[in-house]
């Protein structure tokens, strides 16, 4: 007796050969490695590659390095292919919450949409393959490309002891600081601003983080800053760098080679004061952690309470901090170095 | 009070309600609403006593014997604070009969639990109306504001 969810999963993935042969050239085949994963993207088409490849560059590895894949992502879309995906043979009628698609959801598979983009991602836990599918790659909205197949390695990196986190991560190569807050809290610029002054930028928005011992890992390499930041002295000149926009805000891609991982030493919770120099002030754990999971939590689909269990472990390593923002942008990363250089891990 | 407060049973509202708690704070979130509350440390013992499954009657001794406080006092703070818990769906509370009785702050002795409720993030969790697809099926959904073809 055949598996509905397994001749769907047959019928999309025959829909990407499908549209691989349409093109008539091989897929254009990556490997990117992420906290000691390999993933091998393959596009169907030049157009997805060049709107979602981007992001990754900062992970690519040789085709032929010698590790295995751990994880295939096939990458298509329909208007440069003329190849459509299959329909379920399933009504859909579930509400759909933070995307997830629940009747393309079991143990095995995951499903999910783009309430912007319309993009689809489904997830095949046993294969260790993933389809992401567009109609058009036009539509993919400046936010997706910094942060491209974030639901598909999200499923990935589950119950692995990894964790993709709504945060960012700047440090020396002695440790590093996680950057806890909801939008608007100042998490990317002072990211920015610490990278401007010399420190490792791991993570912006969405960063990779490991909870035994602490630590970060490289992940994308895309920053999205507001213009007011940009205005800010010490980032005008990435203003000119921007690579396209997401919303209101810019997207940048980091050049620089950041160490693939570096432990964890402090939380900070940055807030925009708006007046004198900037401050630091204890935090407590349960703070950090409310900083931390539901932001998280409420945004990436496919989270389980073990998640929240990780922010819990995280939360309970590393001393907290609030980071009271001040006016004077260079005062920033100086006291965030000051406190990566004064707290022992 | 009558019989069905002491008779209750009262247990977390699990899977969709996860918490951690330290030393003076736990942190509770709702996942399903996208909601996160923080109690005070006054509320870390009623709430502990909640996560292993519990009764109306062991909640209001408990905090009797805590706080050394009269029964009735104890009975409408408990009674408060689970009221709170079970409108913001927290907690599941398992009784033929409401929670009925009314708050009365004029007994109240402090300290009293205190659920301090954020919804800045509820914003995230979108319903999502992927069900109003264009001409060509799923999963073309249908641009925002089309209702052309509206049932």
């Amino acid at each position: 007796m055949s598996c509905p969810l397994v001749d769907f999963s047959g019928q999309f993935n025959a829909a990407f050969e499908l549209a691989v042969i349409r093109q008539g050239t091989p897929p254009l085949e990556f490997r990117i490695k992420a906290a000691g994963r390999r993933f091998r993207l393959r596009f169907a088409t030049a157009a997805m590659r060049d709107a979602m490849l981007p992001a990754l560059r900062n992970l690519v590895i040789p085709l032929n390095h010698a590790e295995p894949d751990d994880f295939t992502l096939n990458i298509w879309e329909s208007a440069s292919t003329g190849v459509q995906p299959p329909s379920p043979a399933w009504p859909l009628k579930n509400p759909i919450t933070k995307g997830e698609i629940t009747e393309l959801t079991d143990l095995r598979f995951a499903g999910h949409v783009s309430h912007e983009s319309g993009a689809v991602s489904f997830y095949d836990a046993d294969a260790r393959t993933a389809i992401f599918w567009l109609a058009d790659a036009r539509n993919l909205r400046g936010h997706e490309r910094a942060a491209p197949f974030l639901t598909i390695f999200q499923w990935c990196f589950r119950h692995s002891g990894r964790q993709i986190t709504h945060a960012a991560v700047i440090g020396l190569p002695s440790g590093a600081a996680l950057l806890a807050g909801k939008g608007g809290s100042g998490k990317s610029t002072t990211a920015a601003l610490g990278c401007e002054a010399g420190l490792l930028h791991l993570g912006d928005d969405y960063c990779l983080l490991a909870d035994d011992p602490p630590r970060a890992f490289t992940f994308y390499r895309s920053v999205k800053l507001h213009p007011r930041s940009l205005r800010l002295g010490p980032l005008e000149s990435w203003s000119r760098e921007a690579a396209w926009t997401a919303e209101e805000k810019d997207v940048l891609l980091l050049d620089g080679q950041a160490p693939r991982e570096v432990g964890l030493k402090i939380i900070l919770l940055p807030r925009v004061a708006g007046a004198g120099g900037t401050a630091v002030r204890p935090a407590g754990a349960a703070e950090a952690l409310r900083a931390l999971a539901p932001s998280t939590l409420f945004q990436l689909p496919g989270t389980t309470p073990s998640d929240f269990t990780f922010f819990a472990r995280l939360v309970r390593q590393l001393p907290a901090f609030h980071l009271d923002l001040g006016t004077d942008p260079e005062n920033v990363a100086v006291r965030v170095r000051e406190l990566l250089e004064g707290v022992k891990p | 009070m009558g019989n069905s407060d002491l008779l209750m049973s009262v247990r977390v509202n699990t899977p969709d309600v996860i918490h951690e708690s330290f030393d003076s704070e736990t942190v509770i979130v709702n996942l399903r609403l996208g909601v996160y509350f923080s109690l005070n440390e006054a509320g870390l013992p009623l709430w502990a006593q909640i996560q292993t499954g519990t009764t109306g009657r062991q909640l209001f001794d408990l905090w009797h014997k805590t706080h050394g406080v009269s029964e009735a006092e104890a009975q409408a703070v408990v009674r408060a604070f689970l009221q709170e818990l079970y409108e913001e769906q927290l907690v599941v509370i398992d009784t033929e009969a409401p929670l009925a009785a009314p708050f009365e702050p004029g007994l109240v002795a402090t300290p009293r639990p205190v659920l301090q409720k954020f919804t800045d993030l509820q914003d995230l969790l979108m319903l999502d109306p992927i069900h109003e697809v264009d001409e060509r099926g799923w999963p073309h959904a249908k641009p925002a504001g089309d209702m052309s073809n509206a049932t």
